[in-house]
């Protein structure tokens, strides 16, 4: 041997020798002749007949390792689940015909309705028609009779939490919730855009412009692309068409319907 | 094929003649052939090296099913990556290797971890090793055979690691260096892990071994 060691214990010596001084194990003749005569003409190498050793295919390395992409995926699954929790939840104020992308749907038809807008949809209330939209704790809407809005897909919890609203014709009432904060709320009207931090806003539209009402807190608005302008609390913003856009006080008649709104919101599902 | 390698008739019947079990190296002929997959070159090498395979598997695992099972595993492998072989290089190495790397593959198993949990030291498989010359000394051969049961008991009950470097130092004669390369490790690594190995190892033993 030709490595140097520390100088051995006699007991450390005698293992030494004990393990040199084994003697070669002899095989079962058998096994060897069978080996043997495999090996040399490769018929170990093909496989039958003599039988391998218990070199299963390593299934449970292969599936530990698997573990890993499906627990990523299940927790991918199970976020996003949880992200985008239950979807809007949807309630008729007044009943009637309402279209939700194309399709009519009776507004007391509360199932069919929320299956209808869960994910968001472009929503006609017809001319009778209103609804409460809502995501608990963060975003409530009022949509009158005779609007036509576009409904975003509800704010994620975590991610994907802006939301842009669309209203091509008619008003609504919108109010953000306690959970709301950090999100991004955009109102798009064709002469407006609203953007929002935490308020409780009306947003009217007609063939005249749009008009932008603040209740609470602060909503910065102006003509999409163009200048946006800080609204304070009841004020109003009204964005006709083809002139200029101005800030004046908000008129009783919404000011009262967004009362009525905060109202009905305080002591339900909102907080 | 070389004078050294010249067979003497005591192949299996499909194979050419080969001589009894060989301690010389194969001669360059000889592990030329190897890499061609000859007959000829391949019970040669199967006769020369058998028994260090199998005997080193059993000495790392104690157990006669499983050395036979990792022995022919080891001359599956050997066979199927004969064609890569270098014949500049003597196989001894290469064989003991591959025998380390199956055991090694074998105690990470989950079975094979499972089985050890289930049995005890007193499994009567270390007892019944095989005397090579009881017929010439049957009384010597007996206390030899019972010596080397107990020192194999020993040797098993060391971590799988020490085991392996007590074998592969002492049973094999293998240089640290060379212990390192195959386990991956520093030469002064091994040389600790020798040292406490061996220390375990005579504890165990109680140094009765030193009469």
């Amino acid at each position: 041997m030709s490595d140097e060691h520390t100088p051995l214990t006699p007991a450390e010596e005698a293992a030494q020798r004990a393990v040199q001084s084994l003697p070669p194990v002899a095989a079962d003749p058998g096994f060897q002749a069978r080996l043997e005569r495999e090996f040399i003409s490769g018929r170990l190498s093909a496989g039958p007949p003599v039988v391998l050793p218990a070199r299963r295919f390593p299934w449970g390395s292969l599936l530990r390792w698997a573990y890993i992409p499906a627990a990523a995926v299940l927790l991918l699954a199970v976020s996003i689940s949880f992200n985008r929790g239950g979807g809007w939840e949807v309630a008729p104020l007044q009943e009637g015909l309402i279209t939700v992308d194309g399709r009519e749907i009776e507004a007391i038809e509360g199932s069919a309705l929320k299956a209808a807008l869960g994910r968001g949809g472009e929503l006609d209330t017809g001319a009778e028609a209103s609804l409460e939209i809502t995501r608990p704790g963060r975003i409530a809407l009022e949509v009158d009779p005779g609007a036509h809005v576009e409904l975003p897909a509800p704010p994620g919890r975590w991610w994907d939490r802006n939301v842009t609203f669309h209203v091509e014709d008619g008003e609504l009432r919108l109010m953000t919730g306690p959970s709301f904060s950090g999100q991004s709320l955009v109102i798009v009207t064709p002469e407006s855009r609203t953007e929002i931090v935490g308020t409780l806003v009306s947003v009217y539209r007609d063939e005249g412009g749009t008009c932008v009402c603040v209740m609470h807190g602060t909503a910065r608005v102006g003509p999409p692309g163009g200048e946006m302008k800080p609204v304070p609390p009841g004020m109003r913003m009204v964005l006709p068409v083809g002139k200029e856009p101005y800030v004046t006080e908000i008129m009783p008649d919404h000011e009262a319907g967004m009362k009525a709104f905060e109202e009905r919101l305080k002591p339900s599902k909102w907080h | 094929m070389s004078e050294n390698d010249e067979p003497s008739g005591t192949g299996s019947p499909s194979a050419p003649p080969v001589p009894g079990p060989a301690t010389e190296r194969l001669s360059p002929e000889t592990r030329a052939g190897v890499r061609r997959r000859e007959q000829r070159a391949l019970a040669l090498l199967f006769r020369a090296y058998f028994p260090d395979v199998y005997s080193l598997a059993y000495r790392l695992l104690g157990d006669r099913h499983r050395a036979e099972d990792i022995t022919q595993e080891v001359f599956l492998k050997v066979y199927r990556s004969a064609p890569s072989y270098d014949p500049e290089r003597d196989p001894g190495p290469w064989l003991t290797t591959i025998t380390y790397n199956a055991c090694r593959d074998l105690w990470r198993s989950r079975s094979y971890k499972a089985g050890v949990r289930s049995r005890s030291m007193d499994d009567k498989e270390v007892g019944e090793l095989p005397l090579p010359d009881a017929k010439a000394d049957p009384e010597r051969a007996a206390i030899r055979g019972e010596d080397e049961s107990r020192v194999q008991a020993a040797i098993l009950s060391l971590p799988e690691e020490q085991r392996a470097i007590v074998l592969l130092h002492d049973y094999r004669g293998m240089n640290h260096e060379e212990i390192g390369r195959l386990l991956g490790v520093s030469h002064a690594a091994v040389r600790k892990r020798y040292s406490r190995a061996l220390k375990a190892l005579a504890d165990r033993l109680g140094g009765e071994t030193a009469r």
